[in-house]
Formats: C-alpha cells, sequence, structure tokens
C-alpha cells in the first residue's frame, strides 16, 4: 500500500514538474529586438520597451511604456523594428499570450502615445515580426497572418489592407521586412514566395509571385534596379522588382534569413552555418574564401567604408576587411546572441543583443566599446 | 549549449524534430496525420516497456491476497508490516515500483513530443533559429528545411497555438474549447477503461481522486498549451485503450461489459499508474474473463 502511495504522489509531482517544464518552455521570446536609426537617435524595440537612445552618448531619450505610464491597449511585448516618420515612431505590440499585435503611434520627441490601430474596442492583427517601413508619410506593415496594410503614420488611419493569396492555409506568413521600389512594395513569405503590391492601392501587381524553394524570412534589400532575398533553400536570389523575374542565385552553405548588404560593386551577405560571402552583382564569389564566424549568421552585415561588421548568434562582433574577408578584430558579448543587425549611426556602430545584461551596446569603428546600456 | 541538452538534442530530440518532418512530408503534408503517426510509433516503441509493466502488475495483483492477509495479520504494527511486506515482495521477485519506470520514461518523451511539435511549427523567429540547428541535411541539401512552413490550420484550429475559439451567446463571447473536452473526456475514458477497482477504501479513493484529478490536469494543460499537443493527448489515449482491447482480447464491447463488470468484480490491486495521456498502460483481465 505504501509503494502505491508513493507512485501516486510520484505521478502528482511529475505532473507538476511537467507542467512547469512547459510552462518554461513556453515562456521565451518570440523573436529579437528591432532597430531603427534617424538622425543620431536609435530607436529599439527591445521586447518589454521601446527606446529612444542617444547613439553618441548612449543616453535614454525616451521609452515606452514610460516609467510611470499606462500603455494601455499597447502593453506588451516590442521586437518589430519600429517606422520612423516626421514626427512619429510607430511601433507593433504584441500580446506574449497570444501573438496577436497592434500598432501604436508614438510621438517621435517625447514616446508619447498618441494612437493605437486596430483600438482596443476591435480585434487584433495577428503576429507582427517583420520590420515597420515608411516611405515619409505612410507605414507599411506585414502581418505574421498575411495581411498587408497601409496606414497614415500621422493618424493611425487605414488607406488599404490585403490579405496575401493563400495566407487561410495559414502559410503565407509575413516575417521578411518588406521594401519599397518606387510605388511597388515587395514582401517575402514564409511560404517561399515574394509579391508584389501597389503601394497607393495595395493590389497585385506581378503576373505571378516569385517563388523559391525556401522560406523568406529575412529583410529584402534593394539596391539599384535589383531585388535580393534571402531563403531557407540555402540560396540568395536576385530578381527583377519590376517583373518579379529571377535574375540569378548564388547557392550558400545554410540558409541565407537576411539580404546582402549593398555596397558599391559587392553584396555581402551570410548564411547560418556562419559563413560570410562577398558576391559580385552577377552573384560570383570575390573573396579567397567565405569569412567564417562562430556561430549562425543571421542579420545582415553592415558594410561601413570598407569594413563588414558581422553579427553572429553566438555573440560575437567580427570586424572584417571589405577586400579580401580577412579578420581585423572580433569582440565577444556573450552571453548575449547577436539576432539582430547592427546598425551605424553618429560614428557608433550598435548592436542589440537577446538575452545578456545589456540591451544595447556601442562601438567605435574599430571595435573598441563607446557605451552601454543596461536593461 | 550544455552537455546534457547538446547530449538531449542529439540523441532524442532531434531525431524526434525530423521524424515529425518526415512523417509530415511521407503523409501529404498533413500535420495532423503526421502527429497522429508520431504517436503510434512512439506507442509502439514504448511497447515492451509497457509490457513489462504489465507483468509487474500482474505479480502485484497474485500476491494481493497476500498482502491482505499480512495487512490484517500487522495492523496495529506498522513498522513489521512494511518488513513483512518487502520480505514478500522479495521472496517474490517484485519491485514495488517497478510500474514507475514506463512513468518516468514517458513525461520526457512527452515533453520531447510538445517541444518537437513546438518547432516543428515555426511559429516564431525565435523557434525557427532553433530548428535551423537541428534539421538534418541530406548531401549538403535542406531537403526537410523545404517543407516549412508547415500547414498548421487544422479545421477550426491553429495547431500551434491553444485553443482558443468563442462563440457569441447574447452579445457575449463564451469560450468552445472542444479539442480540451475531447482530451478531457478521452483521458477520462482511458481512465476508466484501465483502472481496476478495488475494495479498499483508502486505494478507491485514491483511484477516483486520480480518476478527477488526471482528466483536469490534462485538460488544463491543452488548454493552455498548443492545440498540436490535444491532438497527441487524444490520440494516445485512443491507443491505450485500442491497446488494452488488443491485451485483453476483449473487442466485443468490452466498454460496455467492463463498467458491468466492475459491479461484481472481487477485490483487485491498487493500480500503480494512472493511465491518462502519459501514463496509461493495460492491465491483465484474465481473472474477470474467467469469471464470467
Amino acid at each position: 500500500m505504501k509503494a502505491t502511495t508513493m507512485s501516486w504522489k510520484l505521478v502528482g509531482w511529475m505532473g507538476v514538474l511537467f507542467a512547469l517544464l512547459l510552462a518554461g518552455c513556453s515562456g521565451a521570446g518570440s523573436s529579437w529586438p528591432g532597430m531603427q536609426v534617424a538622425g543620431d537617435v536609435v530607436y529599439v524595440a527591445d521586447l518589454d520597451h521601446v527606446l529612444a537612445v542617444d547613439a553618441s552618448s548612449g543616453q535614454e531619450r525616451w521609452r515606452f511604456p514610460p516609467k510611470d505610464g499606462n500603455a494601455g491597449a499597447c502593453a506588451g511585448s516590442y521586437h518589430a523594428a519600429p517606422a520612423v516618420l516626421e514626427g512619429w515612431v510607430i511601433i507593433a505590440a504584441e500580446n506574449p499570450g497570444t501573438g496577436e499585435s497592434r500598432l501604436c503611434g508614438l510621438e517621435r520627441g517625447s514616446g508619447a502615445l498618441r494612437w493605437v490601430y486596430p483600438p482596443s474596442d476591435q480585434p487584433p492583427l495577428g503576429p507582427i515580426f517583420a520590420g515597420l517601413i515608411t516611405d515619409g508619410t505612410r507605414v507599411f506593415v506585414g502581418t505574421g497572418d498575411g495581411w498587408v496594410l497601409a496606414l497614415e503614420g500621422a493618424s493611425g488611419r487605414v488607406l488599404w489592407r490585403t490579405r496575401l493569396p493563400e495566407a487561410g492555409r495559414g502559410a503565407a506568413r509575413i516575417w521578411a521586412t518588406p521594401v519599397l521600389s518606387g510605388t511597388t512594395l515587395i514582401v517575402g513569405t514564409m511560404d517561399h514566395r515574394l509579391l508584389a503590391l501597389d503601394g497607393e492601392s495595395g493590389m497585385l501587381r506581378w503576373p505571378a509571385p516569385f517563388q523559391a524553394r525556401g522560406a523568406i524570412a529575412g529583410a529584402l534589400t534593394l539596391d539599384g534596379d535589383t531585388l535580393y532575398a534571402g531563403a531557407f533553400d540555402d540560396h540568395l536570389y536576385a530578381v527583377d522588382p519590376a517583373t518579379g523575374q529571377e535574375r540569378w542565385r548564388f547557392r550558400a552553405n545554410h540558409w541565407v534569413w537576411d539580404g546582402p548588404a549593398a555596397a558599391g560593386d559587392r553584396l555581402i551577405v551570410g548564411d547560418m552555418s556562419g559563413q560570410v560571402f562577398a558576391l559580385d552583382r552577377q552573384g560570383r564569389p570575390l573573396w579567397p574564401r567565405p569569412f567564417q564566424a562562430n556561430g549562425p549568421v543571421r542579420a545582415r552585415p553592415l558594410v561601413v567604408g570598407n569594413r563588414v561588421y558581422i553579427a553572429d548568434e553566438a555573440g560575437w562582433l567580427h570586424l572584417v576587411n571589405l577586400e579580401d574577408g580577412t579578420k581585423i578584430q572580433s569582440v565577444h558579448l556573450a552571453p548575449g546572441r547577436l539576432l539582430a543587425a547592427p546598425v551605424a549611426v553618429a560614428d557608433r556602430i550598435v548592436v542589440a543583443p537577446t538575452g545578456g545584461p545589456f540591451r544595447l551596446v556601442a562601438f567605435h569603428p574599430d571595435l573598441t566599446e563607446a557605451w552601454k546600456l543596461s536593461r | 549549449m550544455n552537455p546534457i541538452t547538446l547530449v538531449t538534442n542529439l540523441l532524442f530530440f532531434q531525431p524526434l524534430v525530423n521524424l515529425l518532418l518526415v512523417l509530415y512530408a511521407a503523409l501529404g503534408r498533413n500535420f495532423v496525420l503526421a502527429i497522429v503517426a508520431l504517436t503510434v510509433l512512439i506507442r509502439l516503441l514504448l511497447y515492451p516497456l509497457m509490457a513489462q509493466q504489465q507483468r509487474a502488475a500482474k505479480k502485484m495483483q497474485e500476491l494481493q491476497p497476500r498482502l491482505q492477509e499480512l495487512q490484517k495479520k500487522y495492523a496495529k504494527d506498522r513498522e513489521k508490516l512494511a518488513q513483512e511486506q518487502m520480505k514478500l515482495y522479495k521472496e517474490a521477485g517484485v519491485n514495488p515500483l517497478g510500474g514507475c519506470l514506463p512513468l518516468l520514461i514517458q513525461f520526457p518523451i512527452l515533453i520531447a513530443v510538445y517541444q518537437a511539435i513546438i518547432h516543428v511549427l515555426a511559429l516564431n523567429p525565435m523557434a525557427v533559429i532553433d530548428l535551423a540547428k537541428l534539421l538534418y541535411r541530406f548531401n549538403g541539401f535542406p531537403a526537410l528545411a523545404t517543407l516549412l512552413p508547415i500547414q498548421s490550420q487544422f479545421l477550426l484550429w491553429d495547431l500551434g497555438r491553444p485553443e482558443r475559439i468563442f462563440i457569441p451567446v447574447g452579445g457575449i463571447l463564451i469560450p468552445l474549447p472542444i479539442m480540451t473536452l475531447l482530451v478531457i473526456l478521452t483521458t477520462w475514458w482511458s481512465q476508466k477503461v484501465m483502472t481496476p477497482p478495488s475494495t479498499d477504501p483508502q486505494t478507491r479513493m485514491t483511484t477516483q481522486l486520480m480518476n478527477l484529478y488526471m482528466p483536469l490536469f490534462f485538460g488544463w494543460i491543452s488548454y493552455n498549451l498548443a492545440v498540436g499537443l490535444s491532438i497527441y493527448f487524444i490520440v494516445t489515449n485512443l491507443i491505450s485503450v485500442v491497446q488494452f482491447a488488443l491485451v485483453t482480447r476483449d473487442w466485443r464491447g468490452f466498454l460496455a461489459r467492463r463498467f458491468a463488470r466492475r459491479q461484481e468484480m472481487p477485490a483487485t490491486p491498487p493500480s500503480s499508474s494512472g493511465s491518462a495521456p502519459s501514463v496509461g498502460s493495460p492491465r491483465p483481465r484474465r481473472k474477470a474473463r474467467e469469471s464470467r
């Protein structure tokens, strides 16, 4: 009898343990910080807050939600890169429990909340992982359930909203930050497609979507008259933004998440095996051998002058020579993982680690530390 | 990554994730079918353990009259009773906690299955970052990665999210947790079918509590976690009941007869397992069949 009672107790305790484990599993953040630069200010959506930080000094200008304020319908977690336009910062606030999101218009100078879309009495949007982009007055947003929206930045008024074909199957999720090519908005989807929409009306433009073999999850790159998209089929694709026709493709060593950094006659792109390639505008490798980082390279490298800054998931920031891919310097930011692309602002290289004690770390161009902003 | 996580991922979690994706590809890109097939495979792999548990349970069943005698004999001396019970177990070659082993193994499996479902559904970027490291590559080609994203929509549900279905009633939204209710119902059913009755009041009370507690517990988990896990629970429960029927070879209306039989069955030993999705185990019913 004692043995039986012990078994039941064991089952009970295992149950509690199981529940705790599962609860722990589901509590992790869903994405990494998103950054945007305007003037000398870095705007970072860093999970629990959105902050405006002076890039020269590392001084915080404002944060949302404010320390003593109520975020209202915009409470939640923040990871999509904000859109910054004249007088406004537009952010996406996610309910971490359901993944549903709302867009919030903040005053650029103070971070004060001015509008929310959809309002709290209407159903929210799906999850928003893609960065928000702007043409100066309008904001374009792609959602994780296949909607694309255009809003007036100053008021939050919806100009149009389009649901992508086949989004109802739960496949046409948009995680990739879209790009604007003239009046055409180009979005990448997790179900392997690139689609073009009319920026004025939201109507589909290309005769047929561009079809890759893997998910397109990272930021797209538009440089000159070519659109570049990385995919989970290990390829970087170069596409004509006017027609959606493929121009060339380059096979990397693993998934290509973000589009490349474009610098002069070359493109710099990293993959999830940690290799970084320099390609010419026809997709031919230029470096004698790829640069090998210490962890997967999810984020788009940053090119400043003749230097390349590469962030890897193991928490390393590498400084590499643009000409030949040789390493100049590396710094380690563990335990933080570097999943967000570094940005250059006010003669600083700024990174936003995922995890770890710091929200932002800024370096001088030679990777000596300039300042850190603690959580 | 610490060494324990690394080894666990390499030997267990990573194969499970890849197997789930292979099944998804093989079964017409139907994720529900993939979960069902994975569940069946896991149950088949665990069958030897289940059989071991059944044997241990049978031995305990055979010892029951002698244990009851000891309880009567040493009712006032619990220390002596424990000694005599241990002596009896030793003589019979029975480990009284032997039935717990399948439980200990199944909980980590359940957690791994949940993690595999969530990772393969790749519902957010962070999950996909982890998934990138788990997928096998064939001759350098990311064959499994091209299957992403998984079609997560199944009828009313997104398999990767908790079910939140509401129906408007008089202007108020009422939750309609269909999957959760199915988990509760099938858990209760499998418990009811597989847990033997007892004439011992303490054991009976424990069994009744467990029959109430376990379905609610798994219902609570199901309501709060991804619907894909509910599918796993439901399929596991149904397989448990079928497995029970196979072992007892009592197919024709075994359920109805079983409930009827309970009214007339003699005292049987308390269960050492809680059935339910993760802890179910059929038990031999030879005596019951003989008595009919």
